[in-house]
């Protein structure tokens, strides 16, 4: 499935917005009643388990990367004057 | 056959539901009732692919009923049940909670703005964003929170017409997603509501769709 996540930054065309609202809705909101959602790709079941833990995980991903690279970016400044 | 679950109504308004709907699996879509609650159900020959299609046919067929008036909560995606008993059976866990919205909410739908960047509305993120330069940790925290407790509100601005709101940060960027939930009769006095804020001129508006975000516990 495509990742709308991976849009770059600049891609805020309307209908990549409304796509991207309609993955994360269907795929992260509502009704939870069975503890268990299978999700399979290409008839192969990729993913079983909760779902709140996979997005969460996912999320914490991306925060990660983006401290990682926030990181970088602060210790590859040269040092200040004393 | 597995029976996969798209949505949940209100057993009272099942006579009201369009008929010849299809769903996941381009499967006839039908209605089970567990006593006040039914479910909207389909049967598939086996798991749903976590592809474009399925979530748009997911979509789709909670979609056909919004149009026909008919207020119902979604499922989230992906839950497929061996039998049509057992859908009754896992809904006593959470039915409780979802009857108590659908009864307070019948008539209404959920509609969903969506904002690329939310700086105008919310003078605290340019000060979140010069924090992230300075403490990289207190960065990390203030984006956790900021998903989790938005400060952002709109139903103030919009007025009566707007009878809950939620309010999610978009998953990448500066953007969020306000949920509000509006009486099938007043959207287009909540379209001209929206239209009368110049904050809100670049928001994508959409709806009236299921309750998505409502279907949740509040966190």
């Amino acid at each position: 499935m495509s990742d709308p996540t991976e849009l770059p930054e600049e891609s805020y065309e309307p209908e990549r917005i409304i796509l991207s609202d309609l993955i994360n809705r269907v795929l992260d909101k509502g009704v939870v009643i069975s503890s268990h959602i299978t999700i399979s790709i290409a008839d192969v079941d990729l993913i079983d388990l909760d779902l709140r833990l996979l997005i969460s995980a996912v999320a914490t991903l991306h925060q990660r990367i983006e401290q990682r690279a926030r990181n970088a970016k602060l210790s590859a400044r040269p040092p200040a004057e004393p | 056959m597995p029976s996969y679950l798209h949505g949940l109504l209100l057993s009272r308004n099942v006579h009201a539901l369009p008929r010849h709907v299809r769903g996941v699996a381009n499967a006839p879509v039908r209605a089970i009732e567990c006593g006040g609650l039914a479910a909207l159900v389909g049967d598939v020959g086996a798991t749903p692919e976590a592809a474009l299609d399925g979530v748009r046919a997911h979509d789709a067929a909670l979609q056909a009923v919004i149009d026909a008036r008919v207020t119902v909560a979604a499922a989230r995606f992906g839950q497929t049940f061996t039998t049509s008993a057992d859908v009754c059976t896992h809904l006593e866990r959470v039915g409780a909670r979802v009857q108590r919205v659908l009864e307070e909410f019948d008539g209404c739908g959920e509609m969903r703005l969506l904002m690329h960047d939310t700086a105008a509305l919310d003078p605290a993120a340019t000060t979140s964003r010069l924090d992230d330069a300075a403490s990289p940790g207190r960065a990390y925290l203030e984006h956790l929170r900021s998903r989790v407790l938005p400060a952002l509100r709109l139903a103030p601005a919009l007025g009566p017409v707007v009878r809950a709101e939620r309010v999610a940060r978009m998953p990448r960027g500066s953007g969020a997603v306000f949920a509000h939930l509006v009486e099938f009769g007043s959207v287009d006095d909540y379209r001209s509501a929206v239209a009368a804020v110049p904050a809100l001129a670049e928001a994508r508006l959409v709806g009236p769709v299921a309750l998505y975000s409502f279907a949740e516990p509040e966190l």
